[in-house]
């Protein structure tokens, strides 16, 4: 799972967002073409230029995996604590670690937890786990 | 051929054989490539930047394939976690990710999430019920009213399926009517068995036509629009006048002249209508 489904999921069951994320394996797997320093970065821009981001759950992502992203050696990917705006100076690299950590950090074990409730959503190779049990949908 | 909706839930049809058959099978890949194509056309997207789609039913991703050639990112939701695990062996996958969900239950995403949405061959499933709890139209509107939550204004869907009677394509399309979309059936070479294709376009524009399907000869569809209004263009049966007196009458002629001895008289009773109570 990548942290942009991350960012774009909430609980089926009680809205909550964003879901915490525990996790044992979190893997790196580079986007073909590598991406360089300049780009291309129009899908992220683009996102995060129609508000499709949510700052909140990136961040609180990033906080999540701290230690996970820490042993998988492709920086620290530190982000800014608000959304920046596109004429701050480092935007571009700030493009640049959104663009590793939402589609180039994978989640491949460990469980979504909704915030409210306590359920948990298992990720099974790299595939979160988001089907209801039959007493749990409405009616 | 038999449908494989009536056998069960697709989480159990689709298990690891079934999944492993399906992604191999170059008739399946080339049909489900075909139509997704063809899904991606009847979206419209705005092609100057790369989009973020919902595939919903994506299945062992063949779909998702044809989106990542498009330029797209996309996420697929299907509720066979055999096929989910298919898809992600594919190691080509580099603009895809998937969850494991049931449609029916609604969708988990926040509002306003995608720029469009895809679904190839699944939304028939919602059509049938396998356990008592399980109402195919509650299933329908939920499905419907969800996604009209996850999509961000403007966005279409476009939504293939194969419905086993006129009267699903109807169930199906007033159910996407009644939370609000507006959009019609497209229905691709009515005239072909096997060409012929369903495609459920829905948009939030309330003057939306939908696109005419592609056809070989004399096309006929099913149109809804939002009012809730649905009319089909029903391809009534050309009925014969049945067997008249005249008919009856030509046809001992012919027998007599062939040399049948059997042949009934020509009576006064010959052609008539027997009274109803009989």
């Amino acid at each position: 799972m990548r942290l942009l489904t991350h960012n774009t999921l909430q609980s089926p069951l009680t809205s909550s967002y964003p879901l915490k994320i525990t996790c044992t394996a979190l893997r790196h797997i580079p986007s073909t073409p590598l991406t360089t320093d300049e780009g291309p970065y129009d899908f992220v821009r683009n996102l995060l230029e129609n508000g499709k981001i949510e700052w909140d759950g990136v961040t609180g992502a990033r906080e999540d995996l701290k230690d996970k992203i820490e042993e998988l050696a492709v920086g620290d990917l530190q982000l800014p604590s608000s959304q920046p705006s596109p004429d701050s100076p480092d935007y571009t690299s700030t493009l640049k670690t959104l663009h590793i950590l939402l589609l180039e950090v994978h989640v491949l074990e460990g469980t979504l937890i909704d915030k409210e409730n306590g359920r948990a959503f298992k990720i099974d190779n790299g595939i979160p786990n988001m089907i209801l049990l039959e007493d749990e949908i409405e009616r | 051929m038999s449908r494989p909706e009536l056998t069960g839930a697709a989480a159990n049809f689709y298990n690891d054989t079934e999944a492993r058959k399906y992604d191999t099978n170059s008739r399946m890949i080339g049909i489900q490539a075909e139509i997704t194509q063809r899904a991606l056309e009847l979206l419209q997207l705005d092609d100057s930047f790369p989009n973020f789609i919902l595939d919903v039913g994506c299945g062992s991703g063949l779909s998702g394939k044809v989106l990542e050639e498009a330029g797209h990112y996309w996420c697929g939701l299907d509720v066979s976690r055999d096929m989910l695990n298919v898809a992600s062996e594919r190691e080509t996958s580099t603009k895809g990710d998937l969850a494991h969900h049931d449609m029916g239950t609604g969708l988990p995403f926040r509002a306003a999430s995608f720029d469009g949405m895809i679904s190839i061959s699944a939304l028939q499933w919602l059509c049938y019920s396998n356990s008592s709890k399980q109402v195919p139209k509650r299933r329908l509107v939920r499905f419907f009213s969800a996604l009209y939550g996850v999509l961000k204004r403007g966005a279409r869907a476009v939504l293939q399926f194969y419905p086993e009677t006129p009267e699903q394509a109807v169930l199906i399309s007033e159910c996407a009517a009644k939370v609000g979309f507006a959009g019609g059936v497209v229905v691709d070479y009515p005239n072909s068995t096997k060409a012929k294709k369903h495609y459920l376009v829905l948009s939030f524009d309330r003057g939306y036509s939908t696109p005419k399907g592609l056809q070989s000869a004399a096309q006929a569809g099913v149109r809804v629009d939002s009012s809730g209004s649905s009319k089909r263009v029903k391809v009534v049966k050309k009925k014969g006048k049945g067997k008249t007196k005249e008919w009856i009458e030509h046809k001992k002629e012919v027998q007599r002249k062939k040399g049948f001895e059997n042949v009934r008289k020509d009576t006064k009773f010959t052609g008539r209508k027997r009274k109803d109570k009989f």
